[in-house]
Order: structure tokens, then C-alpha cells, then sequence
């Protein structure tokens, strides 16, 4: 007996694909792309196709776990009645020993970016104040900047970039993170649209590109406000930029007074003919379009990289043209009702938590905010009360977060960690009771893109593999049990229906955006959010005085810059001279690993040729790398084109005890606040040093 | 890089042993006609050491019980063509093993039709490893080699097994046979090293074999020492001790066995050379 | 000639992305070991150029199957359209096949103890479907398609890549469409 079921790939991933999973009494035996999604067109990348196999890996874990000893390795099963009396028993006794919630903290990401998973958000918010992790490890200088520029985070559908008869790609690496946008990029290369790629190394989609600028890491911003200085010199400007903008008289003469292109040559690292060349065809060529990437805001001026790239395209008139804009991101088609998480219904939608992942619900709760990227150093400051408790839900912060050693320090202090998981991890190790839970095979769910207009509905396919449960069904039990211990001791609901709770997300907000008449039509397939494909269509921003603003008052209030000027990233020191950039691989999502099968013996240290001359290196050699957070050994690989200041480590699946984050320290980005409440991880500014090891 | 494939060299070494004491008796019984008691012991030991190889070759497979089905495309494939010779070989020897017990006429001719089946058994091993995908092989070497192994075993297992049965005249010319088998092989393979080295996988195998210290170990032990115990023996026209013998017999195994272990490890296929 | 299908494969347009290799994978689900199909990323000395390209690559159906000629148990068929059909069944594991097979197409199972390769999804075929790796890639990098003079006339097509062996061996039934370089800019 075959079926088949709809599901949506529920990752940190910009395609959000939807999945047709096909099973064979009862079993999971295949999964495919779902035509509808006109996005994913029916195609899935490589990891999602693996499902099948993680699905039913004899890694995963099926019963809930308990630990004798942290770090013992020895886990022993025990029931679902058991681990909730645990969790249950030790919440109710820190509740009752520092008279507040306080001491319980929940440490969630994006492990799983469905809507129903925010019932853990809401248990918490059922058991009064509590501490949380907010903010983000991703996007959150680059948020913020496209707010104080635009005044809200959007970008245009995909499918506009069709449009464009010149696309510059900058920092970003659709070939590996985003490959369903590849086709389009490629098609409009066949019809003699140029490409341009900007990014630090020589990375799979520059090989595929018309054109590769390699600029040298952080300093994207003063690159784009070298563009600009050449656009203004060259009087190619938007001439109606009088009637959508603010500021652009003094930003103009902040660049005729301050930028000076062979400053912005030598320290880039692009000759002041390029940057000319590219600038006039940029300015001449309408519609043209730029899609900034994660990578190049992750510095301590990652804010400002975006915001200077955000004023090069207003600047050029290429803001609100079909087919043109600066393409980041978007969290428009995330209006959920937010019930779940127990937000108050008359919050507006960036406030509804939505961002922040935290609702605020000032009359009756307020709740302790940590941020995400320094949890374990603000956790630690935490006294009164201390935390005491943790939850980690779609969260690896012990291979992912910067700082272990604070991470080490905290586990010290906490009385009990909870972990809720597929496979054990770094962070599971740490852990006393691991929680098995659902993929997403095996639950209801509700998920949008954070890149395309596309929403839909998530079906089980299959009955839970062993004893896992969902998160929302986790949330219901553990309710249940404290309010069976003791009645009222929880808000959150102690049980339900998954559906329903799912139908109840898809509110009138939600409904409007996707021109639906009751929430039950989402059940029939992915439905596309009906926005007009080009973002600022109509020039009508969201920013305070409704203009593009080049000049940002609310920066200014925050302490940043009120208009985007160049501000160099943190330099290397002679004790740790080289930079370390961790991009993306493909074969992964931050520590969710894909193919099994290539993990890899060693870390590889990709290094220019240059870099391997000054050390005297050689491919295949072995090498320790480290700085004051830690060391790791591996192997060098030579590659040309790579940065000369730098040393590349892909985020790839590595046999070994440390994660690559060893080496992280936790830099934080200019912005992040506004958006996000935490600045963001400015991960690309971790600088080391290394050695022949023989 | 081949592997070490033992079961293969198991098989192919004794098999080509066994063959080599069937072709060396009709070669005796040319000339007289042979002793009741060699015969017999030499069809025994053959049979034995042919039924080991075939049961060795069998490790080989990953599905042994079903090796019936490797008969069935003697169209292309070399390898059904061996089993279908072989399976011959052996018929023709269980009538040798009859005659053995109840001496009759027709022996030359039973030997003649069984040595004949067996050294087409061992072309057509060599012939599996004739693919031009491994240039080390796509020649005329590997029927060379094998046939080689045949005759230089085969004549010293029966100098050994004939011992005091063998006239002193018989005993030379076996002795002399197997002088001369080794003496072609040294030959040949600086034939075979010089012609495969003008392709990049054919460089690889030479480049491999003179650098491993085991090629040089199988070049002293069984070609150079028993060549210089063999002419020193045969010169001074004084009759083999049997440790002599015996000697001569292991170092040349050895070699041999050593040998066939490096054909296989030495082979260097064509292959994508492409990352990942 | 009687039809012969194979692969055309765009080294421009191919990503590397694997999605064919894992979509192959999906649809057999083959254990981790056998990989029926593979992607390989060219050698960087083989181009003027450093390059990030690749190919994917899984039995080639050749004209001349040396995989077919060696096997003892005639595992193998060549099937009226050129699909060279590989019968599990069949298979003893005698892995002559392997050494064979100039592209290491056939792969050992391990622990069946037998040999599996790409049969080119003719069961798809038969019912008018792409093969699973054909529809599964997302640049159409690799497609399906007839080995014919009017496909090596194309402009671009090529019959080998650099650090392949040569077709002579076995006539593959797989065409390329080579990487082209871009513009580069580095930093001086
Ligand atoms: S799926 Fe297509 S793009 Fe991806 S590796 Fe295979 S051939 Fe290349
Ligand atoms: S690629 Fe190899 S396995 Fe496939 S037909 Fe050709 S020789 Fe046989
Ligand atoms: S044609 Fe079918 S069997 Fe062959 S590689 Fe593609 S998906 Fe695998």
C-alpha cells in the first residue's frame, strides 16, 4: 500500500523546500519534491534527500534517556512518565526555592523552524517569568540594517531576480546554501545577463559566475561606498531620489568628502579600475539587483557592510524596480497568530515575537533576556536569582555557540539540562535527560520561508519512530504533569490536537497574506504569500519618516552611525595574524549533518598559496591551529584563490571530539538590537595563529 | 593498487602445479614409459592439489553456492571458460586416477588429452586478466607467467615426487626443464617491465614492483638462488641430495607464490583521476 | 546503430550539489557504501584555470561493456535501447567486473557480498519517467538522452573530460558539456 504526504523541509534554510514523502505500509520509503511549490519546482537539495536514512538511522534516539554523570557516556532508558516526573519534579522545587520562574531557561533555535515548535516557547511562558535566549546567531546586523534603511525586513520573491539584466551576488553562495536558485541564475547567464560574485574566496557558485571580485574580508562596505563615490562622480545617480529618500545630500557628501577610491583599492583589495568599471555598469544597467549574503554581517561592522550596500542600490535607483533591490531576507510571510507561544493579540507582527522569538507580554510576565550569542557568559552573571535549570530545543550551543569554556563553566553551575533532540551531539553529552524527538515526518507543522513568498502545511507520514514525540506534544505532557503535582502550576494547555493547535496558527493576518478563505484551504498544498513579487514596489517604506533613509535617526538613538560610513572590522594582532572564516558547506546546516557517509577524518585548513609560502607548508602536512579560546589539529590543503589573510574551515562533518566553534570567541555585531533584541555573532572575526606540526 | 587476493593465488599457483605434473608425466612417458608407482603418485597429488585450488577459488566469490552459474557465458567471459576447462581437467583426471588402479592401454593419450584441457584451464586464467582497463595485463604476459609457473612447479614436484622411480637421465631433464623455465621467466619479465612502462599505469606497476623490497625477496629466493644451486648441481654432474631438492622446491614456491601475490598487488587499473 | 541511451552531463551548469548522487540513493536506497552514481570535482592542473567544476558520473551503458563481456554468469544485458542492465540475482560476487569497468561503475556491496550499479533506472524509463537523478537535478546539469552522430555534432558536446579514461576502452554512452571559465578578479 503506497501513500504519499506533504512536508516541508523544516531546516535553517533559505529554500524551504516541499517535499512529497512517499510510504509503503506505514514505511517511509522515499521522498521527492512537490511539483506545486513553484519555487522548489519539485526538486530537493542533496541533504533533504538523505531524509530517509536519518529518519530511520540507527543513531537516532527513540526513548527518552537519562544520564548518570555528564560527560559519562552512559545513558540509561527510562519512560516517558519518568523523564516527565524529573523535569516536572525539578521545576516545581527551583519554583518554590527562589519563589519565581526565573531559574528555568530555555536556549531554542532553529533546529526546526516550524511554527508548532514554538509550544516550547509557550510552556515556558506557562510557568511565568522566565530566563530565555534571544536574538539570533545568523542575520541580525543585517536585519537591523535593512530596517533602518527600509523600515522593515523584506525582500522581493526570488523569481524577480529574472527580471534583472545585471545580478551581483555578494557574499552569498547559492551553488551550496540556497540551490534552487541556481537555475534562474543560470538561465539569465544563457541570456547573456552578467553575474557578478563578490566574496572573500573563490567559492563554488564565483566558479559559475560571469564575473569574481574577490574582496578581503569585512570590508564589503567601504567596497560598496567606493561604488557609490564612482556613481556620484559619474553623475549617475537616480534622479528621483529626491522624492523616496532621506539624507542622500549628505550621504553624497560624506562620500565626495570621505571616500577616496584608492584607499577603498588597497584595502579591499579591488583596483580602482574594476571598481569604476563595475560601478557605471551597475548605475547604467536598469533593472539590476544585489543579493547580500549572511556571511559579509557577520563582522563587528557587519551592520554597516549592509546598510552601505542598502544605499549603493538606492543611490542607483535600483530600490522598488522589478527586478531589481538589495535582496537580504524576509520574515513577512511568518505572521503567524502566535497563540501558541501565548502572545497577547494585540501585539503588532514584528513585536509578536515573530523576531525576537521571545513574546513580551509585559502585564503579566518579564522575562529574563539572555542573548543567544552570549548565553553562557550572561547565564553566569545571572544571581538573583541564578539559572538553574536549562532547556535545549533545536539547539547545539556546545559545537555552535563561541566561548565554550564558558559553556563548561555554566553546566558546572546548573542543577539539571534538558535536552530535546534527534541524535545526540556535543551539546547532548552535557545533558541529563535527552528527550527524543519527531522529525518532521512524524508531526504536524507549519512553516514559511525566510527567502521565498511560499507557505504550507507539514503532515505526518509515518507514527513516531519508537517513543519520540514532538515538541508540542512534549510541551502538552509536561503540563499535564505539573499540573498533576500541583494544580495551576503551568498556563500552557496539557493537551490537544496537533491539527487544530496548527489551524489556529493560520489567523486572519495570515489568511489575508495568502488569500485565504478559511485556514483549512493551507491543508491542500503549499500556497504562495500574495505579495507583488518586487519589494518597495511603490517606494513606500515602513522607516519613520516613510522614506529610504540614507541618514537613520533611530541608528543615531542607538549609539551606531546614522548613515552608512565606513568602519573597518577588527584587524588580526601579530600573536593570531590570520582570520578564520567558516562558511557553509553543503552538505550541512550549522552542526545538522547530512551525508554520513563523508565525514571527514580531519579538519582541513584550506589556505592560499601565499598563506602556505609563509608558513612554509605544504598540502596533505599537518597543522595545530589556535588562538586564546582553543586549538585543533588538521590538515592543510592549498587552493588558490583563497583570501591571503585568512584560513578557511568549512562547516563540514568532522570525526572529532572538538567542534571547529573551539576557536570562537563571541564578537558581537554593531546591530541586531532593534529587530532581534541581541546583536548578532560576529564569527567571521576570529583571528589565529598556526604551526607546522611534525 | 590490486589487493592481496589470496584465495586467487591459492588457486591459480596450485592449480597450475597440478597441471604441471600431468604435462610433465606425458613428458617422461614419452620418452619411457613410465613406472606403475609414479604414475599413480603423481595423477594422486595432482588431483589433490587441483581439487584445493578449485576449493580455494571459491573463497573468492561472495556467493560460493551459487558458483554453479560461472559456467554459463562461455561466449565472452574468460572465467566461465576456465571453470568449463577445468571442470574438463578434472574429468580427464578421475579417468588418469581410474587408470592409475587398473593399468590399461590408452595412458599417453589420457595424459596427452588432459594436459592439453588443463594448459587451456590456465590460458584461460591468464586470459581473465587481459582487460584493457589494467595496460600491466592487457598482453601476452599473464599467459606467459602462468604457463611459466606450471612448468617450473610441475617439474620440480614431480623431480620430488618421482625420487628414487626416476632414472638419473629422467631426473636431468626435469632438472634441466625447470633450469630452463626459470630462466625464461627472469627473461620475460624484463620483457614485460620494459614494454608495459610506455603507459602512466604500466610505469606505476614497474615503479611498484622494483620498489618493494617483496619483489626483490621473490627474485632472490626464487628465481636467482635456486638458478645458481640448479647449474652448480647439473654442472657438477653429482646426484641431487634430497634436501637439495626439497630446498630448490621451497625457495621456487615461495617465489612463485610470492610472484602471483605481486601480479595481483602490482596491477594499476585506468581510473577517473578526479577529486572525491 | 540501435538506440543507445545515455547521459549528457553540463559541467557549466552542474553545482556539485550531490542531489543526483543522494536522489539515486532516495530512490534504490542503496546502503552508505555502493554509490551507483558519483560526483567528482575536475583537478585543478588539468585546467589553466583554478575551477570549481564537477561531474557526475554513473555507469556509462558503454557500446562496448567490458562489465558484460567479463562476467561469467551473464549478470549483465544490454537491453535494445542500450541500458546495461545489471541482474542482482544473478550476481556471485566474483567482482571481476569491478576490475573490469574503466569508470569503477559496478560497486561491491559488502555486505551482501555482491554487486549493484546504476541499471539506469529502466523501470522509470519503461513507464516514460526521467531517471531519478535526471529529474532530481536542479540545474538540469544532467540529462538523459540518445548517444547519436546528431548529439556529437552539437557544439560543445565532448566525448571525454580531462582525467577520464579514454571512450576507446569501452565506448561510454556519456556526452559533456565542458566548464567554461569566467572573468576573474583577484586581489593584487
Ligand atoms: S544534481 Fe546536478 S548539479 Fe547537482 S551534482 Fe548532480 S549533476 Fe551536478
Ligand atoms: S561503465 Fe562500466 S559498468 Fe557501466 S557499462 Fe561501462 S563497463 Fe559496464
Ligand atoms: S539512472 Fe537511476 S540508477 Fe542510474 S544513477 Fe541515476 S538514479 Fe541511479
Amino acid at each position: 500500500m503506497y501513500q504519499t504526504h506533504r512536508n516541508i523541509c523544516p531546516r535553517n534554510c533559505y529554500d524551504t523546500c516541499s517535499i512529497l514523502s512517499t510510504t509503503r505500509n506505514g514505511i517511509l520509503i522515499s521522498v521527492e519534491g512537490d511539483p506545486l511549490h513553484e519555487y522548489t519546482k519539485g526538486k530537493l537539495c542533496a541533504k533533504a534527500l538523505e531524509d530517509v536514512k536519518k529518519v530511520y538511522s540507527q543513531k537516532r534516539i527513540r526513548y527518552p534517556m537519562k544520564q548518570r554523570g555528564r560527560f559519562s557516556g552512559y545513558w540509561e532508558r527510562i519512560s516517558w512518565d519518568e523523564a516527565l516526573n524529573l523535569i516536572a519534579g525539578t521545576i516545581l522545587r527551583l519554583r518554590e526555592e527562589y519563589g519565581n520562574a526565573l531559574p528555568l531557561a530555555l536556549n531554542k533555535y532553529s533546529g526546526n523552524f516550524g511554527v508548532l515548535h514554538n509550544a516550547m516557547e509557550g510552556l515556558f511562558s506557562g510557568l511565568g517569568s522566565t530566563t530565555r535566549a534571544i536574538g539570533s546567531p545568523c542575520w541580525s546586523a543585517g536585519v537591523d540594517a535593512q530596517t533602518y534603511d527600509f523600515g522593515t525586513f523584506f525582500c522581493s520573491d526570488p523569481g524577480d531576480m529574472g527580471k534583472s539584466q545585471l545580478i551581483w551576488l555578494w557574499g552569498v553562495n547559492p551553488a551550496w546554501t540556497a540551490v534552487h536558485q541556481m537555475p534562474l541564475l543560470l538561465n539569465a547567464m544563457d541570456r547573456g545577463v552578467k553575474v557578478v560574485c563578490f566574496d572573500t574566496y573563490f567559492s563554488a557558485t564565483a566558479a559559475r559566475s560571469s564575473h569574481f571580485i574577490q574582496v578581503r574580508p569585512g570590508t564589503d562596505g567601504l567596497l560598496a561606498l567606493g561604488f557609490s563615490k564612482v556613481i556620484v562622480e559619474e553623475n549617475l545617480l537616480d534622479p528621483d531620489l529626491a522624492s523616496y529618500s532621506l539624507g542622500h545630500e549628505e550621504f553624497i557628501q560624506y562620500l565626495r568628502r570621505d571616500i577616496d577610491l584608492n584607499h577603498c583599492a588597497e584595502i579591499t583589495g579591488v583596483p580602482v579600475k574594476t571598481i569604476r568599471e563595475l560601478a557605471v555598469d551597475y548605475a547604467k544597467t536598469h533593472p539590476a539587483c544585489i543579493w547580500a549574503g549572511f556571511g559579509l554581517q557577520r563582522y563587528t561592522n557587519g551592520g554597516q557592510n549592509l546598510r552601505a550596500i542598502d544605499a549603493l542600490g538606492a543611490l542607483a535607483g535600483h530600490i522598488g524596480e522589478p527586478g531589481g533591490g538589495v535582496q537580504y531576507g524576509q520574515f513577512k510571510t511568518w505572521q503567524f497568530a502566535g497563540q501558541l507561544q501565548g502572545l497577547h493579540p494585540k501585539q503588532t507582527p514584528e513585536s509578536k515575537g515573530l523576531l525576537k522569538s521571545v513574546p513580551q507580554d509585559k502585564e503579566n510576565r518579564e522575562d529574563r533576556l539572555l542573548s543567544i550569542n552570549n548565553f553562557a557568559e550572561q547565564a553566569l552573571q545571572c544571581s538573583d536569582p541564578p539559572v538553574k535549570m536549562l532547556w535545549i530545543s533545536g539547539r547545539n550551543p556546545l559545537s555552535q555557540d563561541g566561548n565554550l569554556h564558558l559553556w563548561k563553566a555554566l553546566i558546572q553551575k546548573l542543577d539539571y539540562i534538558v535536552i530535546s533532540d534527534l541524535f545526540h551531539s556535543m551539546s547532548s553529552q552535557a545533558a541529563d535527560l535527552f528527550l527524543p524527538v519527531t522529525t518532521h515526518y512524524e508531526h504536524w507543522d507549519l512553516h514559511a520561508s525566510y527567502w521565498h513568498y511560499w507557505v504550507g502545511v507539514n503532515e505526518p507520514t509515518i507514527a513516531p519512530v519508537g517513543e519520540s514525540r514532538s515538541d508540542l506534544q512534549i510541551a502538552w505532557a509536561v503540563s499535564h504533569k505539573l499540573n498533576q503535582l500541583a494544580p495551576g502550576s503551568c498556563a500552557f494547555p496539557t493537551g490537544g490536537e496537533e491539527k487544530e493547535t496548527l489551524l489556529k496558527e493560520v489567523g486572519p493576518d495570515m489568511l489575508e497574506i495568502l488569500g485565504l478563505e478559511t485556514p483549512e484551504e493551507i491543508l491542500n498544498g503549499p500556497v504562495r504569500a500574495r505579495f507583488p513579487a518586487t519589494a518597495w514596489e511603490n517606494r513606500r517604506f515602513k522607516t519613520p519618516s516613510g522614506r529610504f533613509e540614507f541618514g537613520s535617526a533611530r541608528a543615531e538613538a542607538s549609539g551606531l552611525p546614522a548613515f552608512p560610513v565606513y568602519r573597518p572590522p577588527l584587524s588580526p594582532s601579530e600573536e593570531f595574524p590570520l582570520r578564520l572564516l567558516t562558511p557553509h558547506h553543503a552538505t550541512t546546516i550549522n552542526s545538522q549533518v547530512y551525508s554520513s557517509e563523508t565525514e571527514k577524518e580531519d579538519f582541513i585548513f584550506h589556505l592560499s598559496p601565499e598563506v602556505a609560502e609563509r608558513y612554509a607548508l605544504q598540502t596533505g602536512e599537518r597543522v595545530l591551529v589556535w588562538n586564546k579560546f582553543g586549538k585543533l589539529e588538521g590538515i592543510v590543503q592549498i587552493e588558490n584563490r583563497l583570501p591571503r589573510e585568512a584560513v578557511i574551515l568549512y562547516q563540514e562533518p568532522v570525526k572529532s571530539n572538538l567542534p571547529l566553534n573551539s576557536l570562537m570567541g563571541t564578537p558581537n555585531t554593531d546591530m541586531g538590537n532593534l529587530s532581534l533584541g541581541a546583536p548578532g555573532f560576529a564569527l567571521n572575526e576570529t583571528f589565529i595563529n598556526l604551526r607546522k606540526l611534525n | 593498487m590490486g589487493t592481496w587476493e589470496w584465495p586467487l593465488i591459492v588457486f591459480t599457483v596450485l592449480s597450475q602445479i597440478s597441471i604441471g605434473i600431468i604435462v610433465g608425466l606425458l613428458g617422461l612417458d614419452c620418452r619411457n614409459q613410465l613406472k606403475e608407482k609414479l604414475f599413480k603418485q603423481g595423477v594422486v597429488v595432482s588431483g589433490i592439489l587441483l581439487m584445493i585450488a578449485l576449493l580455494a577459488s571459491l573463497f573468492h566469490l561472495g556467493h560460493p553456492e551459487a558458483a554453479y552459474r560461472a559456467i554459463t557465458h562461455l561466449g565472452s567471459s574468460w572465467l566461465s571458460r576456465e571453470i568449463l576447462f577445468f571442470i574438463l581437467t578434472f574429468v580427464g583426471w578421475l579417468y588418469l586416477l581410474w587408470l592409475s588402479f587398473h593399468p590399461a592401454g590408452k595412458l599417453r593419450s589420457s595424459l596427452l588429452i588432459t594436459s592439453v584441457l588443463g594448459l587451456l584451464g590456465i590460458i584461460s586464467s591468464a586470459m581473465i586478466y587481459v582487460l584493457p582497463r589494467v595496460p600491466a595485463w592487457n598482453n601476452v604476459a599473464p599467459v606467459f607467467f602462468f604457463i611459466l609457473t606450471a612448468g617450473l612447479l610441475g617439474a620440480l614436484a614431480l623431480v620430488i615426487l618421482g625420487g628414487k622411480e626416476l632414472q638419473p637421465e629422467q631426473k636431468k631433464s626435469l632438472l634441466n626443464w625447470a633450469l630452463g623455465c626459470i630462466i625464461v621467466s627472469i627473461f620475460m619479465f624484463v620483457l614485460y617491465a620494459s614494454t608495459i612502462k610506455v603507459n602512466a599505469q604500466g610505469a606505476a606497476t614497474v615503479q611498484f614492483l622494483l620498489s618493494s623490497p617483496l619483489f626483490w625477496l621473490r627474485a632472490g629466493l626464487g628465481w636467482l638462488a635456486p638458478l645458481i644451486l640448479l647449474l652448480i648441481g647439473l654442472k657438477s654432474q653429482k646426484v641431487f641430495t634430497a634436501s637439495t631438492l626439497y630446498l630448490v622446491f621451497a625457495l621456487v614456491g615461495v617465489g612463485e607464490i610470492l610472484g602471483r601475490a605481486l601480479f595481483y598487488v602490482s596491477a594499476v587499473g585506468i581510473h577517473i583521476s578526479a577529486l572525491f | 546503430m540501435t538506440k543507445q541511451l545515455g547521459f549528457l552531463h553540463n559541467s557549466e551548469k552542474c553545482v556539485g550539489c550531490q542531489g543526483c548522487e543522494m536522489a539515486c540513493k532516495n530512490e534504490y536506497q542503496t546502503d552508505a557504501a555502493p554509490r551507483w552514481r558519483q560526483v567528482f570535482q575536475l583537478r585543478e592542473e588539468d585546467y589553466s584555470l583554478p575551477t570549481r567544476m564537477f561531474f557526475s558520473m554513473a555507469c556509462n551503458h558503454c557500446a562496448n561493456p567490458e562489465c558484460l563481456r567479463v562476467c561469467p554468469v551473464k549478470a549483465y544485458t544490454k537491453r535494445e535501447d542500450g541500458i546495461v542492465v545489471h541482474d542482482h540475482d544473478r550476481c556471485i560476487g566474483c567482482r571481476l567486473c569491478l576490475m573490469a569497468c574503466p569508470y569503477d561503475r559496478p560497486q561491491f556491496n559488502p555486505a551482501q557480498k555482491k554487486v549493484e550499479k546504476c541499471n539506469l533506472c529502466y523501470q522509470r524509463i519503461d513507464k516514460g519517467e526521467k531517471p531519478a537523478c535526471v529529474a532530481a537535478c536542479i540545474p538540469e546539469a544532467l540529462q538523459l538522452v540518445e548517444i547519436n552522430e546528431a548529439l556529437d555534432q552539437r557544439m560543445g558536446v565532448l566525448k571525454t573530460l580531462p582525467g577520464l579514461p579514454s571512450p576507446d576502452i569501452t565506448q561510454p554512452a556519456i556526452r559533456f558539456i565542458g566548464p567554461k571559465q569566467g572573468k576573474q578578479i583577484r586581489r593584487d
